[in-house]
């Protein structure tokens, strides 16, 4: 550990002095934290998990019409359909019906199925503003198989 | 040296036990960036890879729903802690230090016309982009802020992003004129006979701004600062504490106090928007009281872009204009016609009553004043109408989504595999959801903001016109007037999150 004493004159002839300790100096609190950051980043970007959901289109067509349309704000009917790759009605799935606002923080809105024939699946839905809305169906086949798909609406 | 200012206030927040030794402590502010910073790199990550539906993402929830309401709220009981805790300025040590003695910035750019085109550009963006509705977009502007602001420290030697260029920044220190907390000296007389003026050089500064210290005993230039790693920096917008008067670009960095060697910088509590009723306490400049004005009137258009009947304007200016025969797309399209209304009522619109007004009110007031003048002393009138109708707007996004964050951090928690908070988000944590809630906070806050406007402008009418008070005042009555009934009639129109228009 070496001792320094700096003598320093100002400009209109004061001075004052200053007691400057040098010795190995440990690592800042700055860069710790810059190195605590850029390690955290690096593990979490690795552990991000992919989920089982598949995007529908591949071996399953999810097709959706509304009622009204086009929509309005309030009550509407949700009808989705699932069809195989070979154009054969899917019957038996679960659905899951989501539907969130373009913006950020509006709670979002979820639909169960009243009833199901033929691959046709009815929902009740509610459009609880105006506005762009995206619509998250995802089915959960007979067979274990998940798929999803969105659809973007514009309420009135 | 101009006359320095009398310290207001009474209790110095820096004397208070455990808190004032925190914030005069050397790394005192980063506690506040750190969760700030950790903040913005969690968005920028799952901006990029999270689910692209913003109501699900920490990127466009954080900033948009969460940020501007906390923002309001810390100006209106603290001051400007967002500034302070700004995650953008930590690379600004790094960057002081890889940039040595720089360059001023250039002196034509000096003052707040740069600013100004960056909140007209931030909220025009906001809009036509609909940064609101996409996680990777709003990742990205994060990413520019962190690019910019090191850029500029790297390159000159103030802080030239906070003081000229940062939008938000430029917001915070608009609005930060109404807060209870300034900066200011304990004793002014140790300021007058301090020789190395450390909070604004920086105490062993290699890069001082007031260059007494290098004066010398002969006039001789003489090294006295040496540059070390103990040493603080002083304040990056050049703010010399004893003639502080105004809120207006102070960052609440703290970096004053710690630079001090006389310990004699403090941080009062003062009235709420005492400083707006102070004449001296901001430059009576164009862009100064047009940056004031404008951000109100910018409050209202961004207020104007989430209500109904802008779709049917744009959707008609369009037409008029006869853009959708050139077969633009529709985006190309509403970002013109964008454009021109934003421009029109965030820009034109505000400067042509400003000086129309002006010129007016020294005519009905009988008083032969320039128009900057009378400009500058009716600006700070809009500080409280402008935030009334921020508080409105964000204030509607804060409370209908307060706790929204809550299912998007269990999700983002459960897609890295941690339970701790649960298995499955609670979608249901949504908001405020009784609308009159909502409503009562939006006209209270409108009011209160006409309210003391309107009281600010009646006073400088008197100081300015004396008899003529009444006439003189009228004009800018007028346009206050015509601000609160243009908000009230727009935050009583049914929100709408849009952000497709079809003009085809």
């Amino acid at each position: 550990m070496t001792l320094k004493i700096m003598s320093q004159r100002y400009g209109l002839g004061v001075r004052a002095h200053h007691l400057t300790v040098s010795a190995k100096r440990p690592i800042p609190p700055f860069r710790l934290i810059i190195l605590a950051l850029l390690a955290t980043l690096v593990i979490i970007t690795g552990c991000r998990q992919s989920n089982a959901i598949s995007d529908a289109g591949k071996t399953v067509q999810i097709s959706l019409s509304v009622e009204p349309s086009p929509p309005i704000v309030g009550e509407t009917v949700l009808t989705v359909t699932l069809l195989s790759d070979r154009g054969e009605s899917i019957e038996g799935a679960s659905l899951q019906v989501r539907g969130d606002m373009s913006h950020a923080g509006m709670a979002p809105e979820f639909g169960e199925v009243e009833t199901a024939d033929g691959g046709k699946y009815r929902i009740p839905f509610k459009w609880t503003m105006g506005g762009d809305w995206i619509l998250t169906i995802t089915a959960t086949l007979a067979a274990g198989e998940i798929v999803k798909d969105t659809f973007k609406f514009t309420v009135e | 040296m101009s006359q320095l200012e009398r310290p207001a206030g009474m209790l110095d927040v820096l004397r208070l036990p455990l808190l004032g030794k925190v914030l005069r402590w050397r790394y005192g502010r980063l506690v506040f960036q750190t969760p700030l910073i950790i903040i913005a790199l969690l968005l920028i990550y799952d901006g990029f890879t999270g689910s692209q539906i913003a109501s699900q993402n920490l990127a466009t929830i954080a900033p948009w729903v969460h940020y501007r309401g906390l923002v309001i709220v810390a100006l209106l009981v603290a001051g400007n802690l967002f500034c302070m805790g700004c995650p953008f300025t930590v690379p600004r040590t790094l960057a002081k230090r890889l940039s040595r003695r720089g360059p001023r910035f250039p002196r034509i750019l000096r003052n707040k016309w740069l600013a100004i085109a960056g909140l007209f550009t931030l909220f025009f963006l906001y809009e036509w982009l609909d940064l609101w509705a996409s996680p990777a977009l709003t990742a990205w502007v994060i990413i520019f802020y962190f690019v910019a602001s090191f850029v500029l420290e790297l390159v000159f030697t103030e802080s030239a992003f906070c003081k000229y260029v940062c939008p938000l920044g430029t917001f915070n220190f608009v609005y930060s004129t109404v807060s209870p907390l300034q900066i200011t000296a304990r004793n002014n007389n140790i300021c007058a006979t301090c020789v190395g003026k450390e909070c604004v050089n920086g105490s062993y500064n290699e890069q001082p701004m007031i260059l007494i210290d290098q004066i010398g005993l002969n006039g001789e230039p003489e090294e006295t600062h040496t540059n070390g790693p103990d040493g603080v920096l002083g304040c990056g917008t050049l703010l010399f504490v004893p003639q502080i008067k105004s809120n207006m670009e102070c960052t609440l960095c703290l970096d004053c106090v710690r630079a001090c060697p006389h310990e004699n910088v403090a941080l009062k509590i003062r009235a709420l928007g005492s400083e707006l009723i102070n004449s001296e306490a901001l430059p009576k400049r164009w862009d100064i009281s047009l940056l004031l004005i404008c951000l109100a009137f910018m409050g209202l258009t961004n207020a104007f872009g989430m209500v109904p009947p802008v779709y049917i304007l744009l959707q008609d200016m369009a037409r008029i204009l006869g853009l959708t025969r050139f077969g633009w797309n529709d985006a190309t399209i509403e970002g013109v016609v964008l454009f021109i209304l934003f421009s029109f009522t965030g820009l034109i619109v505000p400067t042509l009553l400003t000086v129309a007004s002006s010129w007016l009110s020294n005519k009905l007031g009988k008083k032969r004043s320039s128009l900057r003048e009378t400009a500058a002393a009716f600006a700070p009138s809009f500080v409280p109408m402008g935030l009334g109708i921020w508080i409105a707007h964000y204030g509607f996004h804060f409370l209908t989504g307060i706790f929204s964050i809550v299912p998007v951090f269990q999700q983002f928690l459960i897609d890295h595999g941690i339970t701790i908070l649960g298995t499955e988000p609670n979608w249901s944590f949504g908001g405020v959801v009784n609308t009159n809630i909502i409503t009562i906070v939006q006209l209270g806050a409108l009011m209160a903001g006409f309210i003391f406007s309107m009281l600010l402008a009646q006073r400088t009418a008197q100081r300015l016109y004396r008899r003529e008070a009444v006439p003189g005042l009228l004009p800018w009555a007028v346009v206050i007037l015509m601000m609160i009934m243009i908000s009230v009639w727009i935050f009583s129109l049914p929100m709408e999150m849009r952000g497709t228009i079809m003009f085809n």
